[in-house]
C-alpha cells in the first residue's frame, strides 16, 4: 500500500468526542490529526447547548443536593427503556465528575454558577457552558490542540477504512479538498494509522433518507436541530468495515424546540431551564396539561406528537428566573409576555376556563406535594404560576440526537459483526457509536458520553501497537 | 388617486428591495462578480483569488484575507453586548473559524450560515 501520510492516531471527527480523543492521544505519546469534512470544526458540539450533566459536584454539594453515580446511571436506564448496554452507560456516569475536573482545570473551561434540574434526572446536577454553548468547550479544545500542535485539517472526507491482510485497519481513504455536499469535489488520499483511526463523526439527524429507513415518521417535514454535516456518511463507511450497528432506529426529538424559529434556536433553552421545569405544557386546543413536563424526552415527544396536539409552555416571572435565553426569546417574538393569564389564553387561543382549571389543578399539586395527575416531580422549590407577567412559548419536536450507531466496548474498540470481537485497530466515541443512551439519551449526558469515550478511544488508539 | 398613489409606494418599495439584494453582484465579461471587486475583472486578475489565472478550483480559504484583514472586519461588525455572540465574524459557535466563503459568494448570490438556524438581521450583508 502507498500511502500520502502516516500518523499514529487519525481521528475522523473535530467536535467534542474527536477532540477530547486527539488531545488525549497526543498526550500519551501519539503523533495525532484531526480530520473533518466540512469547512469549519465543532460539528453539533459548537452548537449545542453545554449542558453537562455531573453526578457529586461543587455546586451540587454547595446547594445541599444529594446524588451519586449510581442514581445517574439509574436515571440513564430509566430514559433509555433498560436499552443501554450497562457496563458503557454506568462509565459515564462514574466519570461524570471527573469529566468536570478535566474540562474546568486541564481546559479551562467557565461554567455558569446555577445547577440545572433536567427532564428525566432524578435531582438539578447539570451544568451549563457560561456562554451558554457546546463551544464553550470547544474552543478552549480547539485553543489545547493548537498548544500541542495537532493538526486539525477542514474539507477531508473519510471514505473508506483500509484493512490489512489479517483484517486490522491499517489507515483510511479520504478525499481531501471535499466541499460538502458535493461528492464529486476533492482528491482521493490515503492516510495510514499505525496505532488506530478513531470515528468521532456524529450523529445521522440531518440524513432525511437513512433516518427515514430507521422511522418513517421522520421526513423531510420534521426539522432538526444539527448542523448540516450530520449525515450517515461515516457510520456506512464503518459498517461497511464490518462494525456491528446498534439502536439505530432509536432517534430522538428534542421537546423543547420552538415552532416560531428555526432549528435549536434561544427557544430551546428557555423551555428547558423554565417552561418545563418551573411551568406546565398545556394543549392549545383543550387547554389540559397530557404529560409530566419533568419526564423523559421521548415520553414527551410521543405525547406533543399525537392526537394533533398544539404544545403550548406556560412559566411565570418566578419560573423564568432560571432562563438564560430569555431577553434574546422575548426579542425575537419566540416567547411572549403577558400581563394576564386572560391575554395568554387569548393569543395562544386556549380555551380560557379550561386553562385556569388546569392551573387551579396543578397548584395543588403543589399544595399536596405530588401530581396525581402525570407524576410530575414537584420540587421543594415550585411555586404556584401566578405571578404577572406571565410567558409563552409554542412548541415543535425537532429531530435532536440519534441514539443508535456503531457497538464499543469499554475500552472504545468496535465490535464486528462478523465474530463480535473488536476490530483491531478501529475506536470509535460519541453519537455515532449505539448502546450508551439505549431508546432515549437522558437530556445532557451527550457532552459527557463524548469527552469520557473520546478520552478512553484517544488513550486506547495510542496504547494499540 | 389614493389607490395609485399606494400602488405607487408599493412598487416604490419591491424597487428598493430588489436592488439591495441584488446591487453588487454585476455582470462582467463573462462572469458575475461583486462590484467593489470590479478591478480584478478589469484587468483578468483571477489570481487575485484563484491560484491561478485560469482557474479549475475554489480560492484557498484564507484567500480573502490577503486583502481583508480579520481584526478590522471584527471590529467592523461588533454588536451591543448582549448580541456579542451575534458578530459574524466572532460568533458565538465557531468564533473566528468560519471560512469568508462559508458567507460570501463572488460569484452568485449566497445567504449567510447563520440563517440555517437563527433569525439574525445582518443590515449589510450583501447576498
Amino acid at each position: 500500500m502507498i500511502w500520502d501520510e502516516e500518523y499514529d492516531v487519525v481521528v475522523v471527527g473535530s467536535g467534542f468526542a474527536g477532540l477530547a480523543a486527539a488531545i488525549e492521544a497526543k498526550q500519551a505519546g501519539a503523533s495525532v490529526i484531526v480530520l473533518e469534512k466540512m469547512r469549519i470544526p465543532g460539528g453539533n458540539s459548537a452548537i449545542s447547548g453545554g449542558l453537562v450533566a455531573v453526578a457529586g459536584s461543587p455546586l451540587q454539594q454547595r446547594e445541599g443536593i444529594e446524588d451519586s453515580p449510581e442514581l445517574l446511571f439509574a436515571d440513564m436506564l430509566t430514559a433509555g427503556m433498560d436499552l443501554n448496554h450497562p457496563e458503557l452507560a454506568r462509565l459515564v456516569a462514574e466519570q461524570s465528575p471527573e469529566i468536570l475536573q478535566w474540562t474546568q482545570a486541564f481546559l479551562g473551561v467557565k461554567y455558569s454558577e446555577n445547577l440545572n434540574y433536567l427532564g428525566g434526572h432524578s435531582v438539578a446536577r447539570t451544568y451549563v457552558t457560561a456562554n451558554g454553548t457546546g463551544s464553550g468547550i470547544i474552543q478552549p479544545m480547539l485553543a489545547k490542540c493548537r498548544e500541542l500542535e495537532i493538526p486539525v485539517q477542514m474539507k477531508t472526507l473519510l471514505c473508506a477504512l483500509l484493512k490489512d491482510e489479517n483484517g486490522r485497519v491499517e489507515g483510511v481513504e479520504l478525499c481531501c479538498d471535499y466541499l460538502f455536499p458535493n461528492k464529486d469535489s476533492g482528491r482521493l488520499q490515503r492516510v495510514r494509522a499505525r496505532r488506530g483511526v478513531v470515528l468521532a463523526c456524529g450523529g445521522f439527524g440531518r440524513d432525511v433518507e437513512f433516518r427515514m429507513t430507521q422511522d418513517p415518521r421522520l421526513n423531510e417535514k420534521i426539522e432538526t436541530t444539527n448542523q448540516l454535516g450530520a449525515t450517515a456518511d461515516a457510520l456506512v463507511v464503518a459498517l461497511q468495515a464490518g462494525a456491528t450497528p446498534v439502536h439505530l432506529s432509536w432517534i430522538q426529538m428534542g421537546p423543547w424546540a420552538s415552532s416560531d424559529e428555526k432549528g435549536w434556536g434561544v427557544g430551546s433553552m428557555f423551555t428547558m431551564l423554565a417552561g418545563f421545569p418551573y411551568g406546565i405544557m398545556v394543549d392549545a386546543k383543550t387547554g389540559k396539561r397530557f404529560v409530566n413536563e419533568g419526564s423523559d424526552r421521548r415520553l414527551r415527544t410521543d405525547a406533543m406528537l399525537t392526537k394533533d396536539r398544539i404544545p403550548v409552555a406556560i412559566v411565570d416571572s418566578e419560573g423564568v428566573k432560571n432562563a438564560t435565553t430569555l431577553e434574546n426569546c422575548l426579542k425575537r417574538g419566540v416567547v411572549k409576555a403577558f400581563d394576564s393569564i386572560e391575554g395568554l389564553a387569548d393569543f395562544n387561543q386556549i380555551p380560557l376556563t379550561a386553562l385556569k382549571e388546569t392551573l387551579e389543578r396543578y397548584h395543588l399539586s403543589l399544595e399536596h406535594g405530588r401530581d396525581a395527575e402525570f407524576g410530575k416531580p414537584l420540587a421543594a422549590d415550585l411555586k404556584p404560576i401566578e405571578h404577572p407577567p406571565f410567558y409563552s412559548i409554542r412548541l415543535l419536536p425537532k429531530v435532536h440526537h440519534c441514539m443508535g450507531g456503531v457497538q464499543i466496548n469499554s475500552r472504545a474498540q468496535v465490535i464486528g459483526i462478523a465474530d463480535h470481537q473488536p476490530i483491531a485497530g478501529l475506536y470509535a466515541a460519541g453519537e455515532i457509536t449505539g448502546g450508551v443512551h439505549g431508546a432515549s439519551r437522558l437530556g445532557s449526558t451527550a457532552i459527557v458520553d463524548c469527552l469520557v469515550f473520546g478520552r478512553i478511544a484517544g488513550r486506547s488508539a495510542a496504547a494499540d501497537s | 388617486m389614493s389607490y395609485k398613489k399606494l400602488m405607487f409606494a408599493v412598487l416604490l418599495v419591491f424597487i428598493a428591495c430588489t436592488v439591495q439584494a441584488q446591487e453588487t453582484l454585476k455582470q462582467f465579461d463573462g462572469i458575475k462578480g461583486r462590484s467593489y471587486h470590479a478591478d480584478f475583472y478589469d484587468g483578468k486578475s483571477c489570481d487575485s483569488c484563484h491560484d491561478s489565472k485560469k482557474p479549475l478550483n475554489l480560492p484557498a480559504d484564507d484567500a480573502c484575507l490577503s486583502c481583508h484583514d480579520l481584526d478590522d472586519l471584527i471590529k467592523a461588525t461588533e454588536r451591543a453586548k448582549d448580541e456579542m455572540g451575534q458578530n459574524p465574524h466572532n460568533n458565538m459557535h465557531f468564533g473566528k473559524d468560519v471560512p469568508c466563503m462559508e458567507c460570501h459568494g463572488e460569484h452568485q448570490p449566497r445567504e449567510h450560515m447563520c440563517q440555517g438556524c437563527h433569525s439574525f438581521k445582518y443590515k449589510k450583508f450583501k447576498q
